[in-house]
């Protein structure tokens, strides 16, 4: 059985939902100069499921201090990535850190964009649907014309090749 | 500064005097006002009460009088039929007829005799002696009056006034019985009801006949009549009305005013009055109401003093708050108002008291804000030092960069220079902004400009640029590994147009690669080469370095996330898609056009909002 419960920071709300060793840690707010990871730290999980959806804002300070907790975390832990937001994915291609061994992305939304009828969405994608570092193509829902992911393929799912197995 | 500098306006009635003057006022107006309502109203219920006291006393000298001859007509009554049944017996009904004090002379007339003689005449003879009169006073009364039989039969009961003076003093009741048909004529002296008359010393008492002349009235016995005594006309002026009694306020010929209760008794056709004068009835009344006046005087002026008092110490403190605003005018505020009431106008002084310390606490916020400010402003000039002219070209490298900070002080940092055939391009964000970044990008600027130096000591260092990470980071992370910065670092050879790249965690700027087809994202590729921590972070940090050879017609765009991440008035981001459409149809513009288009197309997208973050771009072609 689950223990939920949520921690009130000044800019962000972080709800836990734990079960033994494994957690799901979730955000609502903006993680900034004003975020704290010491409750995550302190809950001594060995498994953490990270879902970032909720964040609205990741600053160069909040990119600072998550770096921080992850690696206070150390690396005996596993983090797997859910639900992972185009915001958070970019400082994950680039910040050296945020993505680390023991880390993966499991899921993340990528952006999508219709070349013929200029509709665009964002879609939810997990790790398998790449293949060669290729993003797949879908129908456009409005033209039914390809549905293309919206950004350099090499630089958005660069996080696979410096993420753990 | 003088008063009349900040105070143009001049007090022409202070509050003071308004206050005085409204108390005043109002104290004068509303106590004589209550005075006066309270006086007329006492005047009125006493003068009821005085108007009611004389008709109780004309009354009650009614009852007395119509019992004085009730009781004369009995006892004549009496005698005379003692005198009829036991006519034998004369010594008793003379002995009844002396007993009674009050009957002078009795004499029984036959109602149907028209010769006028009694048939039965009493006298107290003995009473001639003892007023001095004559033997034959009776007869001359008799002879002087005559009895007015028929006018006696018809009224039933009639009072003459038959005394003249000197005499003995009475009056003449005839009274008519039809049983017996006898006129009884009794005269009565008037001793007894004058002095019932008199036991009211503040009253003066008349009987008089409905024509005004005087029957009975005190002093009768001398004929004195006492001065300001009644007159017929005043006596007309009473029976005027049809009333049968009453009060009536009198002004006598002497200019006296008197109040006159009457009462007519129609039995004896009898007109009583009463009289007293205005003055000594209203003795009391009036004696009060000068007191009352004296106690009103007294109280306007207590009244006065207290609100004058009261004013003052309402307006004391006005006027102690008035100086301390004009201290404070004159910008002296520690000056301090020292109100010691304990109402609105002490609370006011607290917090007038208040304000100038809150002036004062904000005044040196204001100073030191402006002493930052201007701080800040010098930091601002130092920092536009720090970078380099928006447009250089070294050879075949065009190079164009735009810098825009978020606040005084950014966290970005662009850096372009020559050394010898290498051209060193540095792109940096700190993180946040402001001074703490901003003295991130002062460190690395200074570094920058070390670098010539450093690499006389250390050879190849221009052509490892994770090299000079390295000693960045070091140098960065000494500052304080609070703050730290993103750099990416480029050195370009300007002959074989190889370059060489590090990245410390900076957003991996886009090389476009010339094509001849129309500029695409596949000509577009990001420079993923291996990342190193951001500078600061760790200080042991390794950077590696990546190679790649440009070509003429390749652009090197390099980026902060600023103009990316900023957001139109409707919330939504501009973007990397629309920046790298306006980045490909700007391809084929030189490296300055190419910057300040995208920075154009950027900030019309903005549309005026705030873009939060500082906006940095640097565009490296390579050219023929």
């Amino acid at each position: 059985m689950s223990n939920q419960s949520s921690e009130k920071l000044k800019s962000v709300e972080i709800f836990y939902d734990i079960e033994g060793e494994n957690g799901l840690i979730s955000f609502k707010g903006n993680i900034d100069e004003d975020f704290n990871g010491q409750s995550i730290i302190a809950k001594g999980l060995k498994n953490f499921q990270i879902d970032f959806t909720g964040v609205q804002l990741l600053n160069s300070c909040g990119i600072r201090e998550w770096v921080g907790v992850v690696e206070k975390l150390g690396a005996n832990v596993k983090i797997s990535y859910i639900n992972t937001p185009q915001i958070v994915l970019k400082q994950m291609n680039i910040v050296k850190g945020f993505l680390t061994s023991n880390a993966r992305v499991e899921s993340f939304s990528a952006p999508y964009f219709c070349d013929a009828c200029e509709h665009e969405e964002a879609k939810l994608l997990t790790v398998t649907d790449i293949k060669n570092m290729k993003a797949p193509v879908f129908p456009c829902p409005k033209c039914q014309e390809p549905l293309e992911l919206d950004a350099i393929e090499k630089q958005f799912f660069h996080f696979m090749t410096i993420q753990g197995s | 500064m003088s008063d009349t500098e900040f105070l143009p306006r001049k007090i022409k009635l202070s509050i003071h005097t308004k206050l005085v003057t409204l108390i005043v006022g109002i104290v004068v107006i509303s106590l004589p006002s209550f005075l006066y309502f309270a006086v007329d109203l006492f005047k009125k219920d006493k003068s009821a009460y005085v108007f009611e006291t004389t008709l109780n006393n004309v009354e009650s000298m009614g009852q007395q009088l119509d019992e004085y001859f009730k009781n004369a007509l009995r006892e004549a009554i009496v005698v005379v039929s003692i005198a009829r049944n036991n006519s034998e017996n004369k010594e008793l009904y003379e002995k009844i007829f002396s007993s009674n004090e009050n009957l002078m002379e009795l004499l029984i007339y036959n109602a149907n005799d028209s010769t006028n003689i009694p048939v039965m005449d009493l006298k107290k003879t003995d009473w001639l002696v003892k007023f001095h009169q004559n033997s034959d006073y009776f007869d001359r009364l008799l002879i002087d009056n005559p009895i007015p039989i028929q006018l006696i039969k018809e009224k039933k009961m009639v009072v003459l006034s038959t005394f003249k003076s000197p005499g003995i003093p009475h009056l003449s009741f005839l009274a008519y019985d039809k049983a017996s048909e006898t006129i009884i004529v009794a005269r009565l002296l008037v001793d007894p009801i004058m002095n019932a008359f008199r036991s009211g010393t503040a009253y003066q008492n008349y009987v008089t006949s409905p024509q005004g002349k005087l029957l009975l009235f005190s002093g009768m016995e001398n004929s004195k009549i006492v001065k300001d005594a009644i007159a017929t006309s005043d006596v007309l002026k009473l029976t005027n009305s049809k009333q049968q009694k009453g009060v009536k306020e009198i002004t006598k010929q002497s200019g006296n005013e008197f109040l006159m209760a009457f009462s007519y008794l129609p039995q004896y056709d009898l007109l009583l009055i009463s009289e007293i004068d205005k003055k000594i009835a209203f003795e009391s009344q009036s004696y009060l109401i000068n007191k009352s006046a004296l106690l009103a005087i007294l109280l306007i002026s207590i009244a006065v003093l207290l609100g004058v008092l009261m004013a003052r110490s309402l307006t004391k403190p006005i006027e102690l708050l008035f100086e301390g605003t004009k201290e404070v005018a004159r910008g002296n505020f520690e000056h301090e108002t020292s109100i010691t009431s304990n109402d609105e106008l002490g609370v006011l002084s607290d917090s007038f008291n208040f304000m100038n310390k809150e002036i004062i606490r904000y005044m040196q916020e204001v100073k030191e804000k402006a002493r930052m400010e201007n701080e800040l402003a010098v930091a601002n000039l130092v920092q536009s030092s720090f970078f380099p002219e928006t447009e250089k070209k070294f050879g075949p490298i065009s190079i164009a960069g735009f810098y825009r900070s978020a606040s005084e002080c950014g966290g970005d940092w662009i850096g372009y220079k020559e050394f010898g055939d290498k051209v060193c391009v540095f792109i940096g964000d700190a993180t946040g902004h402001g001074v703490p970044a901003a003295l991130v990008t002062a460190t690395s600027f200074a570094f920058y400009n070390l670098i010539e130096d450093l690499a006389k000591n250390e050879k190849n260092l221009l052509e490892n640029p994770a090299k000079l990470l390295e000693i960045l980071n070091k140098v960065i992370h000494a500052v304080g590994g609070k703050v730290l910065m993103t750099l990416f670092v480029a050195v370009i050879d300007k002959k074989s147009l190889k370059l060489t790249y590090s990245n410390a965690s900076h957003d991996p700027p886009l090389l476009y690669r010339k094509s001849d087809e129309k500029p695409s994202k596949q000509d577009i590729e990001a420079l993923l080469g291996e990342s190193g921590t951001r500078l600061g972070h760790v200080l042991s940090a390794t950077y590696q370095n990546t190679q790649i050879t440009m070509n003429i017609g390749d652009i090197l765009m390099l980026t902060t996330d600023g103009i990316i991440e900023g957001k139109n008035p409707d919330g939504k981001e501009w973007g990397d898609r629309n920046f790298m459409k306006t980045f490909l149809s700007n391809v084929d513009q030189p490296a300055p056009h190419i910057i300040s288009n995208i920075v154009k197309t950027g900030y019309d997208f903005f549309n005026g909002v705030d873009v939060g973050d500082d906006v940095t771009l640097v565009a490296v072609k390579i050219e023929k």
